[in-house]
């Protein structure tokens, strides 16, 4: 007779890798809020007034750190699974890379879509 | 007890066994197979090998050629007509795997490539960068799956093979995970368990080499052939003994001395250090009596040098002895020399069969390294081994399945499996005041003192009174743990047993052997006797103990004359 | 911890006979060179014959000696003491059950391995006379990473989607599907791509990578099964569109 082992439900704890990892799926929850009320509200008014009120700057907020968060982790976690291990400077260097690339293309969407 | 029966039951679960249980399982999809292994399949030790498995692969390349470095490789020690046999099959393996999808290495042009090797006069060593035999195992593992008829009994340990005056019956195993002992009733028994290197102190095998094979066969009568040569690899790791390969040289790596000399220019120029294992390794060994090794607090040691290779081929090329170099010696070979010595490798020895696996018992084989055919003789050439693995596991898997038409499936003597039962648990209480380890230490230390690389009448008399003393204090082992689920102690006591057979007969052979031939070299006696010892010889377990004869080595086509390069 | 003197390593017991799992500390002779391997064999020697657990190569390459150290799943035979900070507690593998000691039944994912059928299968077996199919070292490439798997399942054992839910066809046996999936002389892809696809599949795995950061051969399973997926929803697609033609033949 084996002893079965349960897994922990605090098993995301163990690791400081894991709990950056729920932090990140946790960002997705916000995300998504910021998208759902977004729609709502527009659906509801065309003229996009309410974008001016404190309710909605805020919740714009949450949603854009909450993206910022994930991309950052999202980028950080490309850079360590590559095929080959890379040392450390290149792995910062990658990072960076893309987080510049991001921030390009971030603007430019902002120049053609909104202004 | 439970009772299982298969037409064909192999013990060993490495390229040898898989081998034969593809064969087998491949060509007659009605035969019950069994692959009854102490470890899962994967873990088995082939998958340490990593150099290359030789075949005549290439237009410049000959069968007489492979032939004859083989040949001339084991100081004319092996039987030609089983090298003959082997050199003309080697290929075909290396093909057969390669369609079962080994990762084999490759040239630009997409063919299969091949690198040199000690001993061998052309590149012909076919390799998956230096991790062949890991990716064979893994390879012919995955393969087995794909056959329904082959049943794994993963973790099971065979404690005894049963026979009668008409050939094998079957064997008992201890089910480790289920704690228990059951029998197996089979037609054919291939044995495939690898070899003993474990019965000295300083080795490049796993934990699991105990030569349980050997011992096994032994004890039912068989006899066990030219286990007086041992074979020294020139390039283990000091304090772990972990093998650093061949290919590294045969990528171009220099040995050097203390001095920064290839120093085997004095000792082999023609081949440098290319040349077959036995005499690198006393060139080694002399380097270091002679004060030009260097000194480090695990032993005195030579230097590897790989650097002038460049980052580029070792990685590609040479990426494990990279690994356990950092790993194990704390030296990255890219930027420095990596320390290495002689360490106790491989069994040129074994259970003696012909060149389809048969034994002197019908309905037994063996293959591997377990068996001794012969081609390796007193010295394998690198590179031989997973070849013939391959070559002699398939023959011996074909001819067991043959052989199950012929034969009824057997009955087992209830009192013989009852026996057997009550003296494993005789063993499990034994009572005493010594440990396991510290008596497989001593017979590990007899052995790595009076049977190691230079060899002398006097120590191995000496040895074999040590080793009685050892035998005695064997039976004064007792266990901590007596429990029967996964007692890996009480495993240990029994591969002890077998490598006290196993240990012995190296004794025995060795002190019988009055002259020096490839790996043996007897200092008292230091040259070759083809007079009186071009033969083979012969242990057998008599009724006081074992019994040395010799039988004659197979001539074809070479003539034995002195083995120069 | 440079200087040889002793240390206190604590290992996670289980025999079946006394019930529940329990924590022992042994004291032991530290040295530079010591790996926890090498701890627990000179405990089993020298103080606890009981002690269990598996090992054979002790070079990193057989996969037996795989346990968890300090919450990290690791092979025993590489990992050094002076490199982890004490106290050390030595547990065996999540996710499996417990034999032994440190020994678990790997059986199932042993079995997970054969479920994605890694073989190379031909349309036509080429006979062996006419020498091999072709790879150039480019196409052999493709299929480096994934063949380093050993089968050690330190992955399975830091995989929670396994942890949570045992149908998951896990890390290593996914790896195996892509190593055999992108070989090039392999031609019976799509038999394997439907055993992916199915319930048990790849679509279980939610990416948390803790599989790929465990192994020790650098296999990258994460990647692979990310791969999969993106082949498995093509494969999805490609039967929906076969069945909507067949139907629309029908009609």
């Amino acid at each position: 007779m084996s002893f079965e082992q349960k897994q922990s439900p605090f098993w995301w704890t163990r690791n400081p890798q894991t709990v950056v990892y729920f932090l990140r799926e946790l960002t997705g929850v916000f995300i998504a809020l910021y998208v759902m009320i977004f729609l709502t509200l527009a659906m509801t008014d065309a003229t996009l007034n309410f974008s001016r009120g404190i309710f909605f700057k805020t919740i714009s907020w949450i949603g854009l750190i909450a993206a910022v968060i994930h991309t950052l982790t999202w980028f950080w976690v490309t850079v360590k699974i590559t095929p080959v291990l890379l040392p450390k400077w290149m792995q910062l260097f990658l990072f960076l890379l893309l987080v510049v690339a991001w921030l390009i293309g971030s603007y430019f969407l902002l120049i053609f879509l909104y202004v | 007890m439970e009772v299982f029966e298969s037409d064909i039951l192999i013990a060993g679960g490495g390229a040898a066994g898989l081998r034969a249980a593809l064969a087998a399982a491949e060509n007659y999809p009605q035969l019950k197979i069994s692959l009854v292994s102490k470890v899962y399949p994967v873990r088995s030790h082939t998958v340490s090998a990593e150099g290359g498995i030789a075949g005549v692969m290439r237009d410049y390349d000959s069968f007489k050629q492979h032939c004859f470095d083989t040949i001339r490789g084991s100081d004319y020690l092996a039987d030609q007509d089983a090298v003959e046999f082997f050199v003309k099959e080697a290929p075909r393996e290396i093909i057969q795997m390669e369609h079962w999808g080994c990762p084999w290495s490759r040239e630009e042009d997409g063919k299969i490539a091949v690198r040199a090797f000690g001993g061998m006069s052309v590149k012909r060593t076919v390799f998956a960068a230096d991790k062949t035999g890991f990716y064979m195992l893994h390879t012919l593992f995955e393969r087995t799956l794909k056959y329904p008829n082959i049943k794994r009994f993963d973790e099971w340990f065979a404690t005894k093979l049963l026979r009668t005056n008409g050939g094998v019956t079957g064997l008992t195993a201890l089910d480790l995970r289920g704690g228990k002992m059951a029998a197996f009733k089979a037609k054919t028994i291939i044995l495939a368990t690898g070899g003993a290197g474990k019965i000295y102190s300083f080795t490049t095998n796993g934990n699991i080499k105990t030569g349980d094979g050997m011992a096994l066969a032994y004890d039912i009568g068989v006899p066990l052939k030219d286990m007086e040569f041992v074979q020294f690899h020139p390039t283990g790791l000091p304090r772990t003994g972990i093998l650093i390969t061949e290919g590294a040289r045969g990528e171009g790596g220099y040995l050097l001395n203390n001095k920064g000399e290839r120093f085997m220019k004095d000792y082999l120029p023609s081949k440098m250090e290319l040349g077959p294992r036995d005499i690198i390794s006393r060139s080694i060994m002399s380097e270091i009596k002679a004060g030009r090794g260097f000194t480090g607090p695990y032993g005195p040691y030579v230097h590897l040098d790989i650097r002038h290779l460049g980052q580029k081929i070792i990685d590609e090329k040479l990426p494990l002895v990279r690994e356990v170099s950092k790993d194990f010696a704390g030296v990255d070979p890219v930027y420095e020399p990596i320390p290495v010595t002689p360490v106790a490798h491989y069994f040129m020895g074994g259970v003696s069969t012909n060149l389809h696996g048969e034994t002197e018992i019908p309905g037994l084989f063996a293959a591997g390294e377990t068996a001794c055919v012969s081609i390796n003789g007193a010295n394998r050439l690198g590179s031989n081994s997973l070849a013939e693995c391959l070559v002699f596991g398939r023959a011996a898997g074909l001819k067991a399945a043959e052989y199950c038409d012929q034969v009824d499936l057997p009955n087992l003597n209830p009192n013989e499996l009852e026996d057997e039962e009550k003296n494993l648990d005789q063993l499990l209480h034994q009572e005493g005041n010594e440990r396991v380890a510290q008596v497989r230490e001593a017979l590990q230390n007899n052995m790595q003192e009076h049977a190691g690389i230079e060899r002398t009448g006097e120590g191995l008399k000496k040895a074999l009174e040590n080793h009685e003393k050892i035998a005695e204090c064997f039976g004064r082992i007792s266990l901590h743990d007596h429990s029967k689920l996964f007692n890996t102690e009480f495993t240990s006591l029994l591969e002890l047993k077998n490598m006290l057979t196993v240990a012995e007969s190296v004794l025995m052979a060795a002190l019988h052997r009055q002259e020096s031939r490839g790996s043996h070299l007897r200092t008292d006696f230091p040259t070759r006797n083809d007079e009186k010892f071009l033969k083979h010889t012969f242990i057998t377990r008599g009724a006081s103990g074992m019994i040395t004869q010799e039988k004659p080595v197979t001539i074809t086509q070479w003539q034995p004359m002195e083995r120069k390069y | 911890m440079a200087t040889d003197g002793t240390q206190v390593l604590t290992v996670q017991r289980y025999h079946q006979e006394k019930s529940e799992p329990f924590f022992q500390s042994y004291e032991l002779r530290f040295h530079e060179d010591l790996t926890v391997l090498d701890a627990l064999q000179q405990i089993k020697d020298e103080q606890d014959g009981s002690l269990t657990f598996r090992w054979s190569c002790r070079m990193g390459i057989c996969g037996s000696c795989s346990a968890v150290v300090n919450g990290k799943p690791i092979l025993m035979c590489q990992t050094y003491l002076k490199n982890i900070p004490s106290p050390v507690r030595v547990t065996p593998l999540r996710n499996f059950p417990i034999i032994k000691d440190l020994v678990v039944d790997i059986d199932d994912a042993v079995n997970k391995m054969s479920d994605v059928l890694p073989y190379t299968d031909h349309a036509e077996e080429k006979p062996l006379e006419d020498g091999e199919y072709q790879q150039t070292p480019k196409q052999r490439q493709k299929i480096d990473q994934t063949s380093q798997c050993i089968k050690c399942m330190l992955c399975y054992s830091a995989c929670p989607v396994y942890g949570l839910d045992k149908n998951f066809i896990g890390p290593a046996a996914g790896a195996l599907a892509y190593r055999y999936i992108s070989d090039n002389r392999d031609e019976s892809k799509a038999k394997r791509m439907d055993a992916l696809i199915g319930e048990k599949g790849v679509w279980k795995c939610s990416f948390v990578g803790e599989c790929s950061a465990v192994c020790p051969k650098r296999v990258d399973p994460a990647l692979a099964l990310q791969r999969l997926k993106l082949m498995g929803a093509g494969r999805l697609a490609q039967k929906v569109l076969s069945n909507l033609t067949e139907k629309s033949h029908e009609l």
